[in-house]
């Protein structure tokens, strides 16, 4: 992943929530949701600021205290997480705001009590997933609408 | 009953067919000799129901009838008209969309931009209609006689869920059971004991306002409306409350093992129209004999409340969880954990209200 890559929310298939220490995702397109705690919510928020990759790497050295190449492995890994759930796309490149290498905007200068840097993890919740199933194919009458069979028609909810 | 023109924000094939169907109701009116129409006061706001017949009216009523209002109140909000194609003998206009434009809620793509929004849902048949420029929406099922009983127990809920997020008013999967000082809002999916804690209060100084489903207000705090007086009980939770066994004689059975009851003809005392809100339990059953609670954060709140509603009812987006994120920020979230010995639930929540209640 290059450092340049900057990303947006997936919008508006994606919404989401800001909590202080955590972030709550819902994927309207796939009935996921997730959460995103310390780390995973600041990657999120500069996400959504519109920072480049680099520019988060940035971000959270100053934020947070451990190992630069520690850091840089796992915001790529965990924004390649949140590619791939299309919790986030690639920006459209004049959707590009800010020129990088500026400071990351949420995070200008080196905090005075930096926490421990712990690798961010994409909690994700598969189990409303059964809300968007399709309901089976029904016979079509002849009035052109979908008829629902007998045994279908209780209790599906 | 007009038509708003065409308006770049709406695909004309939407605002083509809310109009076709506008006339296939007007078609529906003249074969029933006019209309039977019924007012409600839902919400806070007054919302006509215009019955093209008679079919529909004992399945969809009785949810409903405990926001009765007199038909000479303020002019109606929302107006709802209804028919069946089969008792009137009249047709429908076929979709103009093919199989593959069915989404999940029973939206349709390509008929649900700017104010027109469609839904048809698989299992009911029902198809939802609303034009939210002129307050007007269009219920419609082929034949009453075959509408499933789960939709009694909820009828209009897809208009309801479009036009009442529109007016401050967002539908929420939740319970909620309280005093009128304040009450709690039940959160979970379904199986996590909204339904037997919600009817536990029925003999106990608790009013009911919803097993399911409310109406949830953020302003000028968060405040639930009931919508349906109606509770659906399985076997296990029948078992667990006796005193519903007087209730059950009159109940409509559900497939799957369910049972319907419409609280206002045997509970008319213990149910109420809302209350402000002034926590919310997230309910999971234990298998415990104690029903306790622990605090839960606002989160955790949101995460038991926010996805069963948005993945399941039409037109909740990010509007909705952002009502349901307020309301989490606003007031204290507990877990829970329901115990075996369900008369002992009521003074549980009795006691979370007792601190929280103003």
């Amino acid at each position: 992943m290059n450092d340049s890559e900057e990303f947006i929310i997936n919008k508006p298939q994606v919404i989401h929530e800001v909590f202080d220490e955590e972030v709550v995702v819902v994927n309207l397109g796939n009935g996921n949701y997730y959460s995103l705690e310390h780390a995973g919510a600041a990657i999120w928020g500069l996400i959504e600021q519109g920072t480049c990759v680099g520019d988060i790497v940035e971000g959270l050295v100053r934020q947070y205290e451990g190992d630069r190449g520690v850091i840089q492995q796992a915001v790529q890994a965990f924004v390649s997480e949140l590619q791939q759930e299309a919790l986030i796309v690639p920006a459209p490149a004049h959707e590009s705001t800010r020129v990088h290498g500026q400071p990351a905007p949420a995070d200008s200068g080196s905090s005075p009590d930096k926490r421990p840097f712990e690798v961010p993890r994409l909690q994700t919740y598969t189990d409303m997933q059964e809300l968007m199933l399709l309901d089976p194919i029904h016979e079509v009458d002849e009035t052109g609408w979908p008829r629902a069979k007998p045994e279908d028609t209780d209790e599906q909810r | 009953m007009t038509m708003s023109q065409h308006d770049p924000l709406n695909p004309p094939d939407a605002v083509a067919f809310f109009r076709a169907a506008c006339q296939a109701f007007r078609q529906a009116e003249q074969a029933a000799g006019g209309t039977i129409d019924r007012v409600y006061r839902i919400g806070g706001y007054p919302v006509r129901l215009r019955f093209a017949g008679a079919a529909l009216i004992p399945r969809l009523v009785p949810a409903l009838a405990h926001h009765e209002a007199l038909s000479d109140g303020p002019p109606p909000a929302l107006s709802i008209c209804l028919w069946d194609s089969a008792s009137l003998g009249t047709r429908m206009p076929p979709p103009p969309w093919s199989w593959d434009d069915y989404r999940a809620r029973g939206e349709v793509r390509g008929y649900n931009d700017g104010h027109i929004s469609t839904a048809f849902a698989m299992g009911s048949g029902v198809l939802s209609l609303l034009d939210a420029s002129q307050n007007l929406a269009l219920y419609w099922v082929h034949d009453a006689r075959q509408l499933p009983a789960y939709e009694s127990g909820a009828p209009l809920l897809t208009i309801f869920s479009w036009w009442m997020g529109r007016h401050d008013r967002q539908l929420v999967h939740a319970g909620a059971v309280g005093l009128p000082a304040g009450g709690v809002l039940l959160a979970g999916r379904g199986g996590t004991g909204k339904s037997t804690t919600a009817l536990s209060c029925l003999h106990s100084p608790l009013s009911y306002v919803s097993d399911d489903y409310c109406l949830l207000a953020t302003k000028p705090g968060p405040y639930a409306y009931s919508l349906y007086n109606s509770a659906k009980l399985d076997a296990e939770s029948l078992r667990r409350l006796p005193h519903l066994a007087p209730a059950l004689a009159q109940a409509d059975q559900l497939d799957g093992g369910k049972t319907l009851l419409f609280l206002r003809e045997r509970y008319p005392d213990s149910i109420t129209t809302g209350f402000p809100v002034r926590a919310i339990l997230l309910s999971r059953v234990t298998g415990r004999v104690e029903t306790t609670v622990r605090p839960a954060s606002p989160t955790e709140g949101l995460k038991a409340l926010a996805p069963s509603t948005i993945f399941q009812l039409s037109g909740a987006h990010h509007a909705a969880l952002q009502t349901m994120a307020q309301v989490v920020k606003q007031v204290p979230c507990y877990h829970l954990e329901l115990g075996t010995e369900v008369s002992r639930i009521p003074e549980v929540i009795a006691g979370v209200l007792s601190a929280c209640n103003p």
